[in-house]
């Protein structure tokens, strides 16, 4: 995988045949994921919006030396992903604060937040009809009471819907620790709740 | 009690906010290619466990990271689960071509025709046939595990 870091290195001294090769190896990545964080985010798009939120990106790269982030990284794809999507976020940003010129407003909790700063999340949607404020409480409690471990295995499976296999491999765990953990965290929320005198579920 | 854990867990996240504590984008990037120390990943563990635009950026640059080497893999990966049988079947073409070692071709054929049966992939394959054939239910870890 010198491969990569000598193409890093070729880029960052300006050469033109290797930033050509480097455009060539991962325009396809960065597309994709301006694409997949416009579609996740529920944000209408166009084809020119991509070429647009690209264009940044690529100037991000060349012109304002960000590669210099990854200079001693032996594989850069998860990093391009990732700088690519918080591009695609700051342009929506921009577009709703054009649109808007709004950009704060007060949450439930009365807390003020920047609407800028808010992207929508694919996963959430209608409001939930079990939850009532009591059952929210003792479940907030019994959910920080986890370990570290127990929450992250716990989100990733209940609210992005991974399976084990899925969360062995975001989380570098076996399948079978994985298991292991939803299989616990349910039955502790099932025993607190059952001594909390819920019993319906 | 399964749908009482993800609506909470929606409620909670249904506003994803980044926040000045969120992980830089060398960070998230090091924990997804397990590229860190054991302190570093549980201190990365940490803030993931209670944000929600961390863990929405991780899960989405998985996903993509996913499909982008699917593609590069998709006929390695179609040749590599099928070995047995292709295998069998060059074996049983080779007996037709060189029709001297006839038996000898085809006793490996069906030598690699019966590894590929009792072959994990292979036993799945056969239990989904026989299954839908007798019109039952092919249970979900068959066709979970078929769609990786």
């Amino acid at each position: 995988m010198n491969d990569v870091r000598n193409l890093v290195e070729r880029c960052l001294a300006k050469d033109k045949a290797a930033w050509n090769e480097f455009v060539r190896t991962f325009r396809n990545l960065i597309y994709q994921s301006v694409r997949m964080r416009f579609s996740r985010s529920n944000f209408s798009y166009t084809h020119q919006d991509v070429e647009d939120v690209m264009q940044e990106i690529f100037l991000d790269l060349w012109e304002r030396d960000k590669l210099t982030q990854v200079r001693d990284a032996e594989k850069i794809q998860a990093w391009l992903s990732i700088i690519s999507q918080n591009r695609a976020i700051d342009y929506m940003r921009q577009k709703v604060y054009k649109m808007s010129r709004v950009s704060t407003f007060i949450d439930d909790t009365g807390e003020a937040k920047d609407l800028l700063e808010t992207i929508p999340s694919e996963e959430i949607s209608a409001r939930g009809e079990l939850l009532n404020s009591e059952l929210k409480a003792i479940l907030e409690t019994i959910i920080e009471s986890l370990s570290v471990k127990e929450k992250l295995v716990t989100s990733l499976h209940y609210l992005h819907g991974k399976t084990h296999r899925e969360i062995a491999r975001i989380m570098h765990l076996s399948i079978n620790t994985v298991s292991t953990l939803i299989r616990r965290t349910r039955i502790k929320i099932k025993n607190e709740l059952i001594k909390k005198g819920y019993k319906d579920f | 009690m399964d749908k009482l854990i993800q609506e909470y867990l929606r409620d909670k996240a249904k506003e994803v906010s980044r926040t000045k504590d969120c992980l830089s984008d060398r960070e998230l990037a090091d924990y997804i290619e397990a590229r860190l120390s054991r302190e570093k990943r549980d201190r990365i563990e940490t803030h993931l466990a209670k944000c929600f635009f961390c863990q929405n950026l991780l899960i989405t640059t998985k996903e993509i990271l996913d499909k982008h080497a699917v593609k590069s893999r998709f006929w390695k990966d179609i040749i590599f689960k099928n070995k047995w049988l292709i295998l069998s079947l060059a074996s049983f073409t080779l007996s037709f071509i060189f029709p001297r070692y006839f038996l000898q071709f085809l006793l490996v054929a069906f030598l690699l025709g019966l590894k590929w049966v009792f072959s994990g992939e292979g036993t799945r394959n056969l239990v989904m046939v026989i299954r839908t054939l007798r019109g039952q239910e092919v249970p979900s870890e068959f066709t979970e595990t078929r769609k990786k």
